[in-house]
This record gives C-alpha cells, sequence and structure tokens, in this order.
C-alpha cells in the first residue's frame, strides 16, 4: 500500500525483533483457550485521534502492531494491513462465510469483527496452516475430495473446519454438517466439502 | 463505516460513565454481529463505541438463587454448550443453539441477541420508518411476508431474538446497570410493543447497561421445547418459533408458557393457549386447541397469512413433542 | 458408471477422475482473485447510486467531492463515451437511470473511508420519471417509457412450425396454462472486481470476469483503441454463473476513473451492488397451451412469453431450447416479448431462460400426463426427439438439421431405474394420511454445447514441458485442468508437465469466453488443434533424429519413438533440446454453420418429495440428476458441476427471488440474509445422485459435450411436478415459499372436502 496520501505509521515488526523485545510469547496456537478478560490486551488509543488505535495481535504466530482507524476490520486489517489475503470478502455482513479465520481457537466472520476488538488475539489464517511446503491435513483432504470449485470460499470452508476438528476430534456427519452450516459455497461443492470434513478427521488422527 | 472513538473500559462502572442521554451518540458494542452491520448500512451512527464484549463483570454462567445467573456478554456458543444451561434451562440452550450459525454463536453474545434490532426490509433499507424516527410503517401496504401477525401495529416489526422467547418461557430477570444503580426486571416487561414505543423494543435506556439475566431453574416434572421454522434450515430468523414450557403432575398439566417468536413485534405470550392446557392432560385434542388459541386474534396482512396456520402448526407439533 | 466404448483409441490421460491441477493453490489462499491484487499507488473507487427507479439527472455538480482531500477523480455520465457496453443498451454512465441502484457517478480516492465520504458530496438532481416493473404492464398503452422507441426490445421473437391453429383443433385434449418466474438472484460468491490500470495509452485491466475477450471487445470501443491497446486479465475468478459472461459497467467506470486520477484505481463492488447491478436472473411468464393425440403423441404447443430484460438487457434473453429442441412437435409456435422495466438489468444467468422455460413446458407436460391419466416418463419418452430427427440448428424454428448423439431416452430410462420410478403413486397423495406426503416428479431438458470463436495456442518448451495459453477463464468448472488433459492427451505427455495460463487476452488468441456450455467443448476444439499442431511439429522434427519420415513415428509417454521399432525412441526432451527451439503450436475453430449433424446434450431429471402439508414445508428426500457429459474429461470435474448445478437449480425453488416495493421500485432483499442462497444444510448433497451419461460426441474434443449450464435447468419443474404428485397442488410460480404452499393448500381444501 505504497500510497503517499494515506500516512498509517507502520509500526509492524518482524517476528524476531518482537520477540526479543520480550513483549509476547508467541508458541504453539491453542486450540481451546479462550483468554480471560484479565488476561485480554487492551487496545491503546493513539494520543493524538481517539478514532485510531494501535492494535496487536499474533497472526499465524506472528506478532503484529499496528495503528489503524478503529472501524477497521479484521478482515481489512488481515487483507490490507498485514496483505493476507487468503480470507475474502464476500459479504462483509456476516452473511456468506468467505472471510471465515479462527481467534483464539473460534471460528468467527472476520468481516464483523473489529481489528481493535482483536487485540491480544491470536488469529489463524489459512496462510498459516501449511507448514512449510507440507500442506495441513484438512487442505489434503479438500483436495482429495476436490471439496471446491471456484476456491474463493474454500479459506473460510477449511478455517471452519480447522476450528471445529481441533474441538471434536471425531464427528458425524450430521455433527460436521451443522459445523460447517455458516460458510456458503455456491458452486455448491458441498458433498464434497463434508467428505473433505470426514477425511480430514481421520487424517488428522493418523 | 464512519470512524468512530473506541474504549474498552475494564469495569462496568467506566463502561456505565462512558454513556450519555441520549440514544445512538455512544452505543455499547457486544459481539457486533447486528450492530457492526447496521454501521455499515448508516442505519447507526455511533460517534463512540464502548467495547464490552469482554468486560470481566458480563461474563460466565454461575449458579444463582434458584437458577442461573448468566452474563449479558457470554458467547451464545457458551450457552448452547454449557453443561449447567442444559442442564438446568435447556429450552435456552435449545434456542441459543438454533440462532444464525457457529461462527454468529462464537461472536454473538446472549445481551445482545437481547437487543438486536429488527430485520424489516424497511428498516433495514433506511426508510424513515417508526423505527428511524418516523410515523409510518411501510409494511403496511408493502412488503409484509415476513411481518407480525400478532400485536402489530403502528410498526409491525416482529422480534428477531431466539432466546428471549426461551427466557420469557423460563420466567427469567434480567438486570440492569446504570453503574451505580441496578435493578431486576421480569423480562417480559423488558420488551415493549409498538403502543408503547414504536421506535424501540426494550426499556433500556442511554446509559442503561444489560448486565445479567437471572434463569430460573425449569420447574421439576417440566418439559420444554423450542421449535423454530425458517426458510433455510439455518441462518435465517424465525417465520415463526415456539418456546414451550409444560409442567404435568399426574399427567395432569400445571403450568404451560407458551412464547412465540417471529410474528409479534415483541416475544408474545400466547396465554390464552397456556389457559386451555392448564388442568388437562396433554394430548392431542388439548395440543390442537392450544395451536388454535395461539393464533386467537391474529390478524395478518397482505401477504403473511401463511403464519397463521404455520404458527399453529408449530404449537401443536411443540407441544405434543413434550407429551 | 457406465462408460460407452465406441471410440478407437486409448485415452490415456482422459477419462481419469482426480482433483484439478490448480487445487494447491486454492486451498492454500495463494489464488489471487482481482480483489486480492494490490498495485502500487492504486486508489479505490467507488460508485454513486440512483436511489430512484427511473429518472433523469438534471444536474450534477462534483465539485464539493472533488475538494474533499484524498479524493484523485470524479466521474459521470459526461465522463463516459456515448457508446453502449458491449451486448447493452446501456452506457457506463448513463444520463437517464432506469434502475435504483444504477451507477450515476463514481469516485476514486486514496482510501475506502475517503471514497465513502466523498460520495454524499455529489449533489445529483434527479428529475424522477414514473416507473414500471412488470412486463405486461409495460407493454400496456400509457405505460411510463424506458426507451425512445418504447419498451420492447427489437420485434417479439417468433418461431413457427407447422400450423398451430390447425394442430391445436386437430388435438384430443387442449390444456392451457402460465407460468411465473421472478427476478432472481443468481451471483457468485465473489462480487465483481475491477482494477484498472493506464500506461500511455496502453490499458490493463483485471476483472473478475468469465470473457476477458469480450471486456476487451468493450474496452476498445469505450476508449476507441485498439485490441493491442487494451489487455484484460482474468486469472482466478470466484464463480460467475452468467453474470460475468459479457462486459459491464464496472470495468469501464475503473478505466475512466484510471484514466482521469492518472493512476491504477480499483473497484470493488459490495455485496448489495453485485446483486444489484450485475446480471439478475430474468423474471419470465410464460402462457402454454399444449395439445395432445389419445395415442400420447405431442401434436401442438403454443408458447406466449413474457421476458422482463430489465432495464437495459439487449443481447439473448428470453427462452429458447426445450419447446423447439426436446420434444416432437409438429405444431408449435412461440412468440417471446422481451420487455424493459425498471428492475434491475438482467442477462445471462446458468442455464439463461432454459431453467425458466423448463418450469413451464415440463410443468405444463406433467399437468397433461396427470389429465390424461398417462405415466409422465412414458408420456415424455414417447414425443422426445431421437437420433435422425429434424432439429433447429440455430434459433430459428426451421429444422434445418439432423440430431445425432442424443440420449434423452437414456437419460430419462437411467433416472427413472435408479429412483425406482416405478414405486411412484399414480394419485396424488397416494393415500398418504398424516401431514406429511411423499411424491415423485420428473423433468427433462437439454442444451446446445458451445460457439462462437474460440482459440488456444500451446507451447512445448527447450525441455519437454507444456504450457496453455487460453483466453478464456477458470470459473470454478476446471477448465485449467480439462484443457491441459486435452493437451497431454493430445501430445502424448503426461499431465505433470503441463500447466495452463487462463484469462489473458494478450498472451492468447480470442475466445468468446467461459459460458454457455463452451469452455471445453469450443476452447477444447482449439487446445486440441493448438496441440496437433504442435505434435505435427514436433514429429516432424523428431523423424530425422529417428531416420525416419514424420508418418513412422509417434509421440507417447513423452517419448517420441518409431512405431515400427519402439527400440527406435528419444526422450521428447532431448528431441526439444536437440531442435534448440521452442514449438509453439496455434489452435483457432469456429462452430461451423455448415455442419447439419446437431449435437445436444440432455439431461433428465427426478426427486422425491416429502410436503408437509400444515408448515408448507417441501423436503428433497432423493435426487437423481442424469446427463449426457459426451466423453467425460475428468469424471471428478463433471460429476461436482452435476452436484452443483443441481443444487443452484434447486435453490430456484427455496428462495433468491429479488422484491421490490410496488410504491418506490427499489429492491428491498438485496443480502444473503434475505435472498438465503442454500447452505449445506438446505439440501443433503449427499441425497443428490449424479448419473454420469458417458455418450460420445460426434464434434467436441474427443467427444465430450458441454455441462455447466444443464445441470440447474430442471430443479423448478422436477419439484413442482413431485409436489404435485405428493399432494395434489399445482405450484405454479417460484419460488416455492410457505406463502406460496400454504395457499395452494388451503385453497385445494375445500375442493377435496366437497369430493371426499
Amino acid at each position: 500500500m505504497a500510497d503517499e496520501d494515506r500516512d498509517h505509521s507502520d509500526l509492524s515488526v518482524t517476528r524476531r525483533a518482537f520477540l526479543k523485545g520480550g513483549a509476547l510469547a508467541t508458541g504453539a496456537l491453542s486450540s481451546t483457550l479462550i483468554p480471560t478478560p484479565a488476561d485480554a490486551q487492551l487496545p491503546v488509543a493513539t494520543e493524538s485521534d481517539p478514532r485510531r488505535s494501535v492494535v496487536e495481535m499474533t497472526v499465524n504466530g506472528v506478532a503484529y502492531r499496528k495503528e489503524v482507524p478503529n472501524r477497521t476490520t479484521l478482515l481489512q486489517f488481515l487483507r490490507e494491513h498485514l496483505t493476507l489475503t487468503g480470507a475474502k470478502m464476500g459479504c462483509d455482513r456476516a452473511q456468506c462465510g468467505a472471510c471465515t479465520v479462527v481467534v483464539n481457537g473460534r471460528n468467527v466472520y472476520s468481516c464483523t469483527t473489529l481489528a481493535v476488538e482483536a487485540t491480544g488475539a491470536e488469529v489463524l489464517t489459512i496462510e498459516g496452516l501449511a507448514k512449510g511446503d507440507a500442506l495441513h491435513p484438512i487442505q489434503q483432504a479438500f483436495i482429495q475430495h476436490s471439496g471446491f470449485q471456484c476456491g474463493f470460499c474454500t479459506s473460510g470452508q477449511i478455517m471452519t473446519t480447522k476450528a471445529f476438528l481441533d474441538r471434536v476430534p471425531r464427528p458425524t456427519e450430521d455433527e460436521a454438517r451443522r459445523a460447517m452450516s455458516g460458510n456458503l459455497c455456491r458452486c455448491a461443492a458441498y458433498k464434497r466439502i463434508l467428505e473433505s470434513v470426514m477425511t480430514a478427521s481421520r487424517l488428522m488422527q493418523a | 463505516m464512519h470512524n468512530f472513538a473506541y474504549i474498552r473500559p475494564t469495569t462496568l462502572r467506566d463502561a456505565a460513565a462512558q454513556l450519555g442521554k441520549e440514544h445512538g451518540k455512544v452505543m455499547l458494542l457486544a459481539g457486533g454481529t447486528d450492530l457492526l452491520g447496521e454501521m455499515k448500512d448508516d442505519l447507526r451512527v455511533p460517534e463512540k463505541l464502548v467495547a464490552i464484549r469482554q468486560l470481566r463483570e458480563l461474563q460466565g454462567i454461575r449458579p444463582g438463587r434458584g437458577g442461573l445467573r448468566i452474563g449479558a456478554a457470554t458467547l451464545l456458543s457458551d450457552i448452547a454448550e454449557s453443561a449447567p444451561v442444559r442442564e438446568q434451562a435447556p429450552l435456552l440452550a435449545m434456542a441459543a443453539e438454533t440462532v444464525g450459525t457457529p461462527q454468529i454463536r462464537n461472536m454473538a453474545t446472549i445481551g445482545g441477541n437481547l437487543c438486536q434490532r429488527p430485520r424489516c426490509w424497511y428498516y433495514r433499507n433506511n426508510y424513515p420508518c417508526f423505527k428511524h424516527g418516523g410515523s409510518v410503517c411501510y409494511s403496511v401496504t408493502g412488503e409484509n411476508e415476513y411481518h407480525a401477525i400478532l400485536e402489530g401495529g403502528p410498526s409491525y416489526i416482529v422480534h428477531p431474538s431466539d432466546t428471549a422467547p426461551a427466557l420469557v418461557a423460563l420466567g427469567a430477570t434480567v438486570r440492569i446497570s446504570t453503574g451505580g444503580r441496578e435493578r431486576g426486571v421480569p423480562i417480559e416487561k423488558f420488551f415493549v410493543g409498538p403502543r408503547q414505543d414504536p421506535a424501540r423494543e426494550n426499556i433500556l435506556q442511554p446509559n442503561e447497561i444489560l448486565t445479567e439475566i437471572e434463569v430460573p431453574s425449569a420447574p421439576a416434572g417440566s418439559k420444554a421445547v423450542y421449535v423454530k421454522e425458517m426458510v433455510r434450515e439455518v441462518w435465517d430468523f424465525a417465520l415463526c418459533s415456539v418456546a414451550a414450557m409444560v409442567t404435568t403432575s399426574g399427567g395432569i398439566v400445571g403450568d404451560a408458557r407458551i412464547v412465540l417468536g417471529g410474528v409479534a413485534p415483541f416475544p408474545y405470550r400466547a396465554l390464552k393457549a397456556e389457559a386451555v392446557l392448564k388442568g388437562r392432560r396433554l394430548d392431542e385434542a388439548a395440543a390442537a386447541a392450544a395451536g388454535a388459541a395461539a393464533v386467537d386474534g391474529a390478524r395478518p396482512l397482505s401477504k403473511n397469512a401463511y403464519k397463521v396456520p404455520l404458527t399453529q402448526a408449530v404449537v401443536t407439533r411443540a407441544l405434543l413433542s413434550l407429551a | 458408471m457406465a462408460q460407452q466404448q465406441n471410440t478407437t483409441r486409448t485415452l490415456r490421460v482422459i477419462g481419469g477422475d482426480g482433483p484439478v491441477i490448480d487445487a494447491v493453490e486454492r486451498v492454500t489462499g495463494q489464488a489471487k482473485y482481482t480483489g486480492d491484487l494490490e498495485l502500487p499507488g492504486m486508489l479505490v473507487a467507488r460508485v454513486l447510486r440512483s436511489p430512484h427507479a427511473h429518472a433523469r439527472i438534471a444536474g450534477i455538480d462534483t465539485s464539493r467531492a472533488e475538494a474533499l482531500p484524498g479524493v484523485k477523480a470524479v466521474v459521470t455520465h459526461k465522463d463516459a463515451a456515448k457508446v453502449p457496453i458491449w451486448g447493452n443498451r446501456q452506457r457506463a454512465l448513463n444520463e437517464q437511470v432506469r434502475f435504483a441502484g444504477e451507477a450515476v457517478a463514481a469516485i476514486a480516492a486514496v482510501d475506502e473511508e475517503t471514497a465513502a465520504k466523498a460520495l454524499p458530496l455529489i449533489d445529483v438532481k434527479y428529475e424522477v420519471l414514473p416507473f414500471v416493473l412488470d412486463p405486461e404492464k409495460a407493454l400496456e398503452p400509457g405505460a411510463p417509457q424506458l426507451f425512445a422507441d418504447g419498451n420492447l426490445e427489437g420485434q417479439p421473437r417468433v418461431l413457427i412450425r407447422g400450423d398451430v391453429e390447425r394442430g391445436l383443433a386437430e388435438c384430443d385434449r387442449v390444456i392451457e396454462r402460465v407460468y411465473h418466474t421472478p427476478t432472481m438472484w443468481s451471483g457468485s460468491m465473489e462480487p465483481r472486481a475491477a482494477i484498472a490500470q493506464w500506461e500511455g495509452n496502453k490499458l490493463t485491466v483485471w476483472a473478475s470476469t468469465q470473457a476477458p475477450c469480450r471486456v476487451q471487445t468493450n474496452l476498445t470501443g469505450q476508449f476507441n483503441l485498439p485490441d493491442s491497446q487494451v489487455r484484460v486479465i482474468a486469472s482466478y475468478v470466484g464463480g460467475g454463473f452468467g453474470t460475468k459472461s459479457a462486459a459491464h459497467v464496472d470495468e469501464t467506470i475503473a478505466a475512466l476513473l484510471s484514466r482521469k486520477a492518472r493512476r491504477p484505481v480499483k473497484l470493488q463492488y459490495s455485496r448489495e451492488e453485485e446483486i444489484l447491478d450485475s446480471n439478475t436472473r430474468f423474471e419470465t411468464r410464460v402462457y402454454v397451451k399444449v395439445g395432445v393425440k389419445r395415442d400420447m403423441t405431442l401434436h401442438a404447443m403454443d408458447v406466449k412469453a413474457y421476458i422482463n430484460q430489465g432495464a437495459y438487457h439487449v443481447r439473448l434473453g428470453g427462452l429458447g431450447n426445450q419447446a423447439t429442441h426436446i420434444y416432437r412437435i409438429p405444431h408449435l409456435r412461440t412468440v417471446q416479448y422481451r420487455v424493459h422495466t425498471n428492475v434491475p438489468n438482467t442477462g445471462p444467468t446458468r442455464g439463461v431462460g432454459d431453467p425458466q422455460e423448463t418450469f413451464a413446458i415440463d410443468s405444463a407436460l406433467d399437468e397433461m400426463a396427470v389429465e390424461m391419466g398417462w405415466d409422465p416418463v412414458e408420456f415424455r419418452l414417447k414425443n422426445v426427439k431421437r437420433n435422425g430427427d429434424p432439429i433447429a440448428r440455430g434459433g430459428s424454428g426451421a429444422e434445418d438439421g439432423r440430431l445425432v448423439a442424443q440420449v434423452t431416452d437414456r437419460c430419462l430410462e437411467e433416472g427413472a431405474a435408479r429412483i425406482d420410478w416405478s414405486r411412484r403413486s399414480t394419485l396424488p397423495g397416494g393415500g398418504q394420511t398424516g401431514p406429511r406426503a411423499r411424491g415423485l416428479g420428473v423433468a427433462v431438458t437439454e442444451r446446445g454445447n458451445g460457439g462462437g470463436l474460440a482459440g488456444a495456442s500451446v507451447t512445448v518448451n527447450l525441455d519437454g514441458s507444456v504450457v496453455v495459453f487460453y483466453a478464456s477463464t477458470d470459473i470454478g468448472t476446471g477448465s485449467r485442468t480439462t484443457l491441459s488433459m486435452i493437451a497431454a492427451e493430445t501430445l502424448g505427455v503426461p499431465l505433470a508437465s503441463v500447466r495452463a495460463v487462463a484469462g489473458d487476452t494478450e498472451v492468447a488468441p480470442y475466445d468468446g469466453g467461459s459460458y454457455g456450455n463452451r469452455t471445453l467443448y469450443s476452447t477444447g476444439r482449439a487446445v486440441e488443434a493448438a496441440a496437433r499442431d504442435c505434435l505435427d511439429d514436433i514429429l516432424a522434427t523428431a523423424a530425422p533424429m529417428l531416420k525416419a519420415s514424420p508418418a513412422e513415428v509417434e509421440l507417447g509417454d513423452a517419448v517420441v519413438r518409431v512405431k515400427a521399432d519402439a527400440s527406435r525412441s528419444l526422450p521428447l526432451r532431448d528431441v526439444m533440446q536437440r531442435r534448440g527451439r521452442s514449438v509453439v503450436g496455434d489452435g483457432s475453430v469456429t462452430q461451423s454453420q455448415a455442419e447439419t449433424n446437431v449435437e445436444r446434450a440432455a439431461g433428465a431429471h427426478f426427486v422425491e418429495v416429502e410436503v408437509d402439508r400444515e408448515t408448507g414445508k417441501i423436503r428433497i428426500l432423493r435426487y437423481v440428476s442424469a446427463h449426457d457429459v459426451g466423453q467425460p474429461i475428468n469424471v471428478t470435474v463433471v460429476e461436482n458441476q452435476i452436484e452443483g448445478g443441481t443444487i443452484q437449480g434447486l435453490a430456484l425453488t427455496q428462495a433468491e427471488e429479488l422484491r421490490f416495493d410496488a410504491r418506490d421500485g427499489r429492491c428491498l432483499n438485496a443480502s444473503f440474509l434475505d435472498l438465503k442462497p442454500p447452505t449445506m444444510l438446505d439440501f443433503d448433497a449427499r441425497r443428490i445422485e449424479p448419473i454420469v451419461i458417458a455418450n460420445i460426441g460426434e464434434q467436441g474434443p474427443y467427444g465430450a459435450k458441454g455441462l455447466g449450464e444443464n445441470p440447474c435447468h430442471a430443479g423448478m419443474a422436477a419439484v413442482a411436478n413431485a409436489v404435485y404428485n405428493a399432494v395434489g397442488i399445482r405450484l405454479r410460480r417460484v419460488p416455492f415459499t410457505r406463502a406460496e404452499v400454504l395457499r395452494a393448500l388451503a385453497e385445494q381444501r375445500p375442493a377435496s372436502s366437497r369430493t371426499a
């Protein structure tokens, strides 16, 4: 976003530099822990403008600290500020699921979550799922079953699957169908998405 | 979405201190699943948001006097999955589970679910209707397929909440705080009809925060069910819904609470249907009689007459499932 | 899967299954869709839209918006060329707006917030005009007029075969019915997006489109540029379903803003904008008169249809295939009025008018079967066209061609067997008591394959790897994969060595685009021709190396060998390296008008429903979609298309209707929550069973046929017919809402109680 008119002081720091500062430990992502309010960090309003805040969060294991307008959604933060474009804008109204990411172990619609509200959170996006070239078993399963057509909803489908299988490792098909019901697929590859989830469950056990 | 100041206080007192005397200028942000959409559509343009979703005093499900105390900022998914709720007030868990989607329930709070705004297309498209301070309900001579068949007028919105009918049936009490002063209100009195105030759906004042819901344990011998009819199987608001709780003793109905969602501007207690059941054995005839009584007095608009037989059938079936 | 083995060659790649070749990109978030792209210095665009269904812009003052810091350009109708958008009556921005939601002006600013702030600063004075939403009312005298030449688009389309008046008079039974489908949403998950960048006089546009060359053609007209100065790129596209199959205003608006601001501009539509300002599925009201003879022959049909084109749509529109192409009807007349009204613009959507027409025709035939006490499958089998029958080659009624490779009968027979049609009760309800009743329904459909100019090129690199270049797109239909498979098969190399570059007009020859069952069928033939071109070159190069003539050598498994002596061989890689130059093959084909053999693709849908008489709920218990796919290229892709298309067809029975306020003409439900596209729970996809009928065609690549459209045609008719079979109510308007079903049941009750 090179733009002379957009004076966003970029406060992002590299993972190493940030850890050196010792401000925040990043480790294996906790899949079930929801931070209690006492643990939650508070966003810091900037001194000059109460309508902007400095937000800090860990995304895919990397700590970020950036000043943003308060109106910035988590989806915008990921896509525009961190250039993580895997989560998609399909409706911007919590009505399609293409923007789904995992925040503190829960799948949420990032289009309807404010970035300032995610301060202190651990966020996992589709970009953080594979380990290098090794695809996550969920991704392998979606490929094996062709659990998509156009792929636009796929990041969201996979992130919902991730949050779901972390909580319910061996679901029934009906549990899986309910768990996936917050992610539209207009191509309607639903049979294959369901097969992908069930296979992913087996692969993750192995 | 217009920009706004954002504050995340750490105490209820601090949060309340932020609130003003006027609706809409300073607003509480909980799950944001409704409010942020409204702000994106310019239905609400607050100057400041006070974030309370993570406020410690509004969290959690705790045992209370004769029941449970549920913090207003407790997530719907936590309520739907909570063992104490499933045990002591299963009706609430059932209702919470029908809200939106897993993602919505991971974001939305019980307090927000009670305070959400109507889904009327005219309201959502920013027509200058009662809800926006105007003096017209556009649905009356417009598109009213999803509007009220009971208690409508002058506004004909339907109350969209699923947990509200359940909590009314359970006889819950909501606690409301100004930071200093606190009061408890029976949840039935929390909601207001359009004849009382066509612009709003509840009694909350601009400086008040809904803090907690006290849910009495379902009485011994009671059975309850929440049934919701939607266009889609999920991710939809109710065409009509019913929260029914029936307490029987020796096969005879001692008490019945039947509350309808999606058909009236507030959770509608079908008192006539309740009366029909009391003192009777809950059988097919009684359920059918209660179903008919539930829609007694319905006055459908031009396009929503279908809701009358639908509601009747849903109430009848819900009751039969408890027999 | 039944596979007809009438091919003489052994296929190595084609006919396989397995994941698409770009699967990893799609499951890792690496696939970049238009909205994911960022260019240095890029501005954000927002569009000001008309709140009025019909108005003239009496004045427009942009000075306050332009003065806002951060605003870099504002464009209005004064900036737009007086050239209609390709295939449309609409200019990029119009002085007279004809639907609520139409673009009035656009702003490019440094960020979204600034653009949003600037929008209300544009002062527009509207002279509000009366509007009309109903296509029949729009033709009445005194109706508000959208255009100087009236609301009727062109002449009524009339198609006459035989003598319909005489034919109807000769019939033993004639019924007359009317069927209605409203304006419906038919879009995709990815909202429209376009990025424009000028470098001098060269325009590059990244667009979420199915048809980059059509967008290019439009932009050359809008900006008076040669093709060489306009490049359109659509790499990953998040679905289209027809709504992105033509040029649209968004690409031109982005280019206008970019030219004015002298910076790249991204115009990303919101969901609401996508619903209101893309293609909607057009409303139809179809009056059908059907006549039969006692011997079960369909003898005459008279169809009059009103097509609500919306504000601007010109091209296509209307019905076309079902009445004329499926059944033998000696006396047929169809008259279609394409009418402009003030509803949002329509355009092609999956199946175009075929789902609507199938609903009308195949419902009417079902009603006739009920009247006559005939079995609906038998009735159809008796009357469907068979191979060798005369058939219309084009859109005219004249049956100037001969039908070949048609298997409508097989689709019907295999589908009926799968769903166990024989158990269907001939009486509605079949004596079922209780609130819920089950019923079976059938509908037949078909469609032609592709057409128009198709092009592709294939390059064989020095290391023997292969790249397919095509300017059509992969919108989720797997064309990168299936076209690569065609190249691999033709050349004799493994699929893993082939890569496909999709959707770039600058690197590939002209191709119409990805719509109308044409990517595989038409572009596939171009790929086959291009690969064959390469193969000829490779064999000519390799033959002397192997001391043989080109006719004596062959390429297989990436090895060139002498046919008669396999020991004399050279790996393709070695051939290419000794050759020292890449091989480039070109393929451009047009569907020949001279071809008298006409091949089309049939399908038959069977459904079992359960109708709840008290709640009006229709549940799909089982659904069988039998489709002729020609030679399946990739079975996984084929089944995925059938399953998904079937659900999209079913979606039209559930919701997706755009609703308008009669007082101001505004659409009230332009959101996913209100249009309610199906979730995973809505139609149990496990109960949708595709039957892939592999029926090798004559003209497509390796005998393949197009498939994308067909699976969504028959859902409305099949479900309506099954609902009748279950409970005896006839639904003649979609969607089948609770209101519709409960009203029909209530109307039925007094009648049935009289007979009881």
